[in-house]
């Protein structure tokens, strides 16, 4: 998905001016949350077989000026299309995204995709729908994104935003010129992580993978910093025996990078990581004794309950060495007691 | 697969779009009050007798008019002539033609009037099949708006993909260097010397050996070598050393190449011996005295740093020698430095002394790289120790478990 094609992105059209506002034609870029490209492919594998490509609407935030928008969230909207139409189920569109809004007030509309990399005048008459006044984007310019799903390709994203064409009302509102925007993935550290887990399935017969423990992944991490070290010392050693030409800006970088690299004594470690691995065990006893004590608490107000009182006393007897459990356990009991001879009298 | 090689979309034939197009030129030139405009005719006469191309010219011809369509108006008549245009089979000529219309100003929109050029541009640019060369000539002409406008910025950021242009466009070197000194002079223009610089260098790059001493290198060569020196946070002089064109003013300014190695490894001293021996050159070549002296200054603190990093110290009194400043100005000499970005390190004021972090080196040698390979052993080493540490620790752990050995506290169960 990263092999960017080659465009210039200088200015937008001129929007609409606010009020008491420049117009402004800023370029604008475009970042893309990858759960919004999962739903959007997910959406995609379900469509009918017949139809080649499906739309949703995208959602997200937009900053102040505009300059900048964040596709969070999307869902689909039903359409058919046939050679000479195309019809949006323009209600639907509304009704979802006034639920959408109500529950993620934080989140706009920004624009819609399709799940095809090609535009065609159809494109053009759904980007215009999004960019409308009204329900539209207004006044800031509908991004649409076209995520390309053919099977056995890769996957390519792109996003546009429109400008106007003809000088017609008539052509003008049926067509449109798509101008190409700069986007940019992101993935969070753990979003990161989080995927890697996912993708370390895909090459496996029953497509599941386990999750790892913390020592596996500090392994998995450390043996990837390894490699990463042989790859950059055998830059550096074919520097020394004059194989490769040397670049001194790296070098400067390697230096810089390197002053911080820790020296540390094996021995050090050991003891350390023992150290630890002692406080974690004391913090998962710790842990382990509570929720026993928890689940003691709770069985014994049920046993009272269930039981009555006389016989609470040899269910939890040998048990304890926690006195101030048993104290509380007798003032319930106590307690208990009053109310039944209450009921008794 | 490529991205869609279409992005304009708009539906009707060529002759029905023409005929409008040639109707609002002819209304906007009514507007303009000259009434005895009449594309429209002469397009439709073209047009009957098929000759597409012929119909193009007069709409082309007559399209500077646009320039003073209302703005909203202006960019959706321009993507439509450019629609138009491209159904022709001599595109290159008629985009030649727009670009130069769009590159004079817009006279109805003096406010976005560059941005409204810059946006039918950049659509310009990006209907060109990206290995078409005739980018090259519509770069120019943005790079004509971005000067009248001042908006460098917007461009900077767009230009990484310059070199990847360059080979797909198959320029020779000297329309490269035409383009990155163009780059350059723009970037000085709009205040961006750190770009003005980096383009320059680019520039110079592309000088072939042969001609690194010829008359038209000389000028490019000494204006990148004034451009860092007197740059007030560019230190690093060995890739203008490296330059065959630099190296080639060594026979033609050698009083400017020996200032330059001065600046490439030496300290103050040395300086201030060739400001002895050329007295007043500095002067009268327009050099900034202070700045240099002051970036010779820091040099020689970096460098001072770097020899002492075996001990990792320097005593305040030896950095107010190496300096000449009386030792009060030590510290701020010494944060100057830290914040060039050249050194780091914690200043001690109870034992008079500068601790060192980390230092940057003036010239990087074989003995920097070695102390490089050197640390990257001594890390990979002490990472596979912690990896055989951690291994152990798992197995020991596996171990265990399964002898049942009561490793977590299981003994405190719940009794039913």
């Amino acid at each position: 998905m990263d092999d960017k094609d080659s465009f210039l992105h200088l200015a937008r059209p001129l929007g609409p001016a606010q009020v008491g506002a420049q117009p402004v034609t800023a370029p604008l870029s475009v970042t893309i949350q990858p759960q919004a490209i999962f739903s959007i492919l997910d959406h995609s594998l379900r469509r009918n077989p017949d139809q080649d490509r499906v739309i949703g609407t995208l959602l997200g935030t937009r900053s102040e000026d505009g300059t900048e928008v964040e596709i969070r969230n999307c869902y689909a909207v039903p359409h058919t299309e046939t050679a000479e139409q195309v019809e949006v189920d323009m209600e639907f569109q509304k009704t979802m995204l006034s639920l959408h809004l109500r529950a993620n007030p934080r989140e706009v509309l920004v624009g819609w995709y399709a799940t095809s990399a090609e535009l065609n005048t159809f494109s053009a008459l759904i980007q215009n729908f999004y960019g409308q006044q009204g329900d539209g984007t207004w006044p800031h310019p509908a991004v649409h994104l076209t995520v390309s799903t053919e099977p056995g390709r890769e996957i390519e994203a792109r996003t546009y935003i429109s400008a106007p064409i003809g000088v017609t009302a008539e052509r003008a509102d049926e067509s449109c010129l798509f101008i190409p925007v700069p986007y940019e993935i992101k993935y969070g550290e753990a979003d990161k992580s989080g995927l890697e887990l996912i993708a370390a399935a895909k090459d496996s017969e029953d497509r599941s993978v386990g999750v790892m423990g913390d020592v596996e992944s500090l392994e998995r991490a450390i043996e990837q910093v390894l490699e990463m070290l042989a790859r950059v010392s055998n830059y550096v050693n074919e520097v020394i025996d004059e194989e490769a030409s040397p670049s001194n800006a790296l070098g400067q970088f390697l230096m810089n990078a390197l002053s911080l690299a820790p020296k540390v004594d094996p021995a050090d470690i050991e003891r350390d990581f023992n150290n630890h691995i002692q406080d974690v065990l004391v913090v998962s006893y710790l842990a382990n004794t509570i929720r026993t004590q928890i689940d003691l608490s709770n069985r014994l107000a049920t046993a009272a309950l269930t039981l009555g009182p006389e016989s609470t006393g040899g269910a939890t007897g040998g048990e304890g060495g926690q006195k101030d459990r048993q104290d509380r356990r007798g003032d319930r009991n106590k307690g208990r007691q009053q109310q039944n001879r209450s009921a008794e009298s | 697969m490529p991205a869609p090689a279409n992005t304009l979309l708009i539906e009707g034939s060529f002759d029905e779009l023409a005929d409008e197009l040639a109707v609002y030129i002819d209304n906007l030139k009514k507007a303009q009050g000259d009434e005895g405009s009449a594309v429209q005719s002469d397009v439709s006469k073209f047009l009957q007798e098929g000759k597409k191309d012929e119909a193009l010219k007069s709409l082309v011809g007559a399209s500077s008019v646009l320039n003073a369509a209302p703005e909203k108006e202006l960019i959706a008549a321009y993507n439509l002539l450019i629609h138009i245009s491209r159904q022709s089979e001599n595109v290159d000529m008629f985009l030649n033609r727009i670009c130069r219309n769009l590159s004079k100003p817009i006279t109805s929109s003096p406010a976005n009037g560059s941005g409204l050029a810059l946006s039918v541009l950049s659509t310009v640019f990006n209907i060109v099949p990206p290995s078409d060369d005739s980018r090259y000539h519509v770069l120019f002409a943005i790079l004509e708006v971005i000067r009248s406008s001042a908006n460098f910025e917007s461009l900077k950021p767009q230009l990484q993909q310059l070199d990847s242009w360059l080979v797909q466009w198959d320029m020779d070197e000297e329309e490269q260097r035409k383009l990155y000194l163009a780059i350059s002079e723009v970037a000085e223009e709009a205040g961006d010397s750190d770009s003005a610089y980096d383009y320059l260098i680019r520039g110079l790059r592309t000088i072939p050996t042969n001609e690194a001493s010829g008359n038209e290198a000389r000028p490019l060569a000494l204006r990148a070598l004034k451009a860092a020196l007197v740059h007030p946070s560019h230190f690093d002089f060995q890739d203008l050393t490296a330059l065959d064109a630099v190296q080639a003013l060594r026979k033609s300014d050698e009083t400017y190449f020996e200032l330059l190695e001065l600046f490439t490894s030496d300290v103050l001293e040395d300086y201030n011996d060739f400001k002895d021996e050329h007295d007043g050159w500095i002067e009268q070549e327009g050099l900034d005295g202070a700045v240099l002296n002051r970036k010779m200054r820091l040099l020689t603190l970096a460098s001072l740093a770097a020899h002492a990093h075996q001990t990792r110290t320097l005593p305040y009194a030896q950095i107010a020698k190496a300096l000449q400043i009386p030792s009060e100005d030590v510290e701020m000499w010494v944060i100057d430095v830290i914040r060039a970005g050249l050194i780091e390190g914690k200043l001690s004021q109870l034992n008079q002394t500068f601790l060192i972090h980390r230092c940057t080196y003036r010239v990087f040698g074989e003995a920097q790289w070695r102390e490089v390979a050197g640390r990257l052993d001594m890390w990979r080493s002490s990472l596979e120790a912690v990896l055989g540490v951690i291994r152990r620790e798992k197995q020991q752990f596996i171990v265990e478990s399964a002898s049942g050995k009561p490793e977590k506290p299981k003994d405190v169960g719940i009794v039913d």
